[in-house]
């Protein structure tokens, strides 16, 4: 009888336990948007390991590097997305139909390098989705800038990386990005972005003037180690919606991030080498010397 | 105005457009003006005008070259990126010729900078450097262009190197250092801890640009005579359309005003009494030869066989004149108290 009350007070304490934690882990944001988000992501990244740029895989004990590929080959993700439309773009605009099986589908081969975007669009009743994401990809070289490919309007509602980041550079922990949220082609301000990563962090930011959104992405890589290639990156997602007239929008940017450089880049250490530097070129130039001069003068 | 002059407020522009030049013609690699420069606008400054050339070279030479080797491709298309880029870097120089050094490159102009802030404060200024550490120096650029530009990416590219390696130059380039800081970005003076390769590089870098400050205020352009830049110009020198030309007379041997006032201490500039063109590898085209030469048409800037700019007696005069009036002002001078005459009294 005993054993039967203590059973039913455990019983008690973990369902009120768990209806806290509960409570505590679902935040407003997500309260407010029952909807799972449709977004694109690297497959790698939801499975456990992570896929660098030329598709290196890193993260996983003795994992020995793949061959550089290049063009097609690249695999997205896409995460509740079913029934969705998903649209390759290339730097001039250009876009085809990609199809999807499963929610994981590749990247067709692309006619030039550069950054293009995958686009995916969903309706269900009054809600419209859209998923954007930008890779770069490599082939003959493109004459166009990736500027145009941003700021194109390829989805009704959409977050526009301004920039994105250049050629060969990419999405880094403790800096500053810009973002800007667009509804039609036109800049929107006053609405709220949230940003997610795949290490858990989340950040909301209301949209300012020209539709002018901020982020400092979060530096939430949990173990690092010297030097980037060491590092696998991460997954963020920026999310938005918008109501206009009798339909919900929702949109998501995701991109993958790096851990920030400055873990093992000693800025203090490099301003006192060039000190020293200084002090030798002094001596070499004979800097010290004129001073002398000077004096006795 | 004199040429020095006008080359200063041409190098203001330049610098303008190299360091912050996005702003006008894009942000992304594909916007920039030609991505092969044949000057030093470095591409870690996100808010550049251009790229260098020596930045491409790198990348090919360890991503396309080196790696189409070690897989056993076809070479010559592993060679054609670089090709490419040599022939863009080449329509730039037929233009320009090494007049990029001289007119165009930031870091001469930074350097240039130095050196007057160096003569404003007083320091003293060595007139020219002795000719045996000139004659010493020389060589380090050629080796410089082919170490780090070109045989340490190969290696890279064909596996023998660390990946660290891919642009050996641009991590000891103190124009990466300067065009960042320019632009408020301190991520370039730093000491990368990666590795023992990224930390001796960065150390080896962060220390050059110290070095090149202090050298700059006392030593005229001191980097630019290491500068891989200088050596890539200097192997094609002979195709640029702007050149120095010399109709050496007799009063050249005891006169020597040229070399003396050759920023790079060209002295051949001087002794040389045979050849027309005297475009040595180190000239930057800077033209101070010329202005501060003193009989007529002896030294010329020539484009296309055209002389644009000839060495004269009346313009030597009034340049000379200019010069010691510009060496006067200096922060001691500035500061000198001046006797009145009641004080006298």
């Amino acid at each position: 009888m005993k054993t039967i009350q203590q059973a039913s007070m455990y019983s008690l304490s973990i369902m009120l336990l768990c209806g806290f934690l509960g409570a505590v882990a679902i935040t407003p944001d997500a309260i407010a948007n029952t909807a799972p988000r449709m977004k694109l992501t690297k497959p790698s990244a939801t499975g456990g390991g992570h896929q660098l740029h030329g598709g290196q895989q890193h993260g996983k004990q003795g994992a020995q590097p793949q061959p550089r590929r290049r063009g097609a080959g690249k695999q997205l993700l896409l995460e509740n997305g079913e029934g969705a439309t998903v649209e390759f773009w290339a730097p001039d605009l250009g876009f085809q139909e990609i199809k999807v099986e499963g929610g994981r589908f590749s990247i067709p081969k692309p006619a030039v390098d550069n950054y293009h975007a995958v686009v995916a669009e969903r309706q269900q009743g009054d809600l419209k989705q859209a998923a954007v994401r930008y890779e770069y990809m490599r082939g003959k070289p493109s004459s166009e800038s990736p500027s145009r490919l941003a700021a194109a309007q390829k989805t009704e509602f959409e977050i526009e990386p301004a920039p994105i980041p250049r050629e060969h550079s990419r999405y880094m922990a403790n800096k500053k990005w810009d973002f800007i949220l667009r509804f039609k082609g036109k800049p929107l301000s006053g609405v709220p972005v949230v940003l997610e990563t795949s290490q858990g962090s989340h950040i909301e930011a209301v949209s300012g003037d020209a539709g002018l959104v901020q982020f400092i992405i979060p530096d939430d890589f949990p173990e690092v180690k010297l030097g980037r290639r060491n590092n696998p990156p991460a997954e963020l997602s920026l999310f938005a919606k918008y109501k206009a007239e009798s339909t919900r929008y929702e949109t998501t940017l995701s991109a993958a991030y790096y851990v920030d450089p400055g873990h093992w880049r000693s800025k203090g250490l490099g301003v006192a080498v060039a000190g020293l530097g200084l002090l030798a070129g002094g001596f070499i130039g004979g800097i010290g010397r004129s001073n002398k001069r000077g004096k006795k003068q | 105005m004199n040429l020095s002059a006008i080359r200063k407020l041409v190098q203001i522009a330049a610098f303008g457009f190299m360091v912050y030049g996005s702003g006008l013609i894009g942000y992304y690699t594909v916007d920039k003006f030609s991505n092969a420069l044949p000057a030093l606008s470095c591409a870690f400054n996100h808010n550049t005008g251009d790229y260098c050339t020596l930045i491409p070279f790198q990348h090919q030479m360890a991503h396309r070259v080196g790696e189409t080797i070690a897989n056993e491709g076809n070479l010559l298309q592993g060679l054609i990126p670089t090709l490419i880029t040599l022939g863009t870097f080449l329509i730039l120089f037929v233009i320009l010729s090494k007049a990029f050094c001289g007119w165009i490159c930031p870091l001469g102009t930074f350097q240039e900078l130095l050196s007057m802030i160096g003569q404003k404060l007083g320091l003293q200024q060595r007139k020219s450097v002795d000719e045996k550490v000139v004659k010493r120096i020389r060589p380090v650029k050629w080796l410089v262009l082919f170490f780090l530009v070109f045989f340490l990416p190969i290696l890279t590219g064909l596996g023998y190197a660390s990946h660290d390696l891919v642009d050996p130059y641009c991590k000891i380039c103190p124009s990466r250092i300067l065009t960042t800081l320019a632009n408020g970005n301190t991520d370039q003076l730093v000491v990368d801890q990666a590795n023992p390769v990224t930390m001796g590089f960065s150390i080896f870098g962060d220390f050059l640009f110290g070095l090149m400050i202090a050298l700059a205020l006392t030593v005229r352009q001191p980097f630019c005579r290491i500068c891989p830049m200088l050596a890539m110009n200097a192997t094609f020198r002979k195709l640029g359309l702007l050149k120095l030309t010399k109709n050496a007379s007799s009063r050249c041997e005891k006169c020597g005003l040229c070399a003396k006032a050759c920023p790079m201490d060209i002295r051949e500039i001087h002794t040389e009494m045979v050849k027309k063109d005297v475009t040595f590898e180190d000239c930057t085209l800077c033209g101070r030869c010329v202005e501060f030469c003193p009989d007529k048409n002896v030294l010329q800037l020539k484009y296309a066989t055209i002389p644009i700019f000839s060495a004269s007696s009346d313009y030597f005069k009034k340049r000379k004149k200019a010069q010691k009036a510009w060496e006067k002002v200096t922060l001691a001078s500035l500061k000198q108290p001046t006797v009145q005459p009641e004080a006298k009294s």
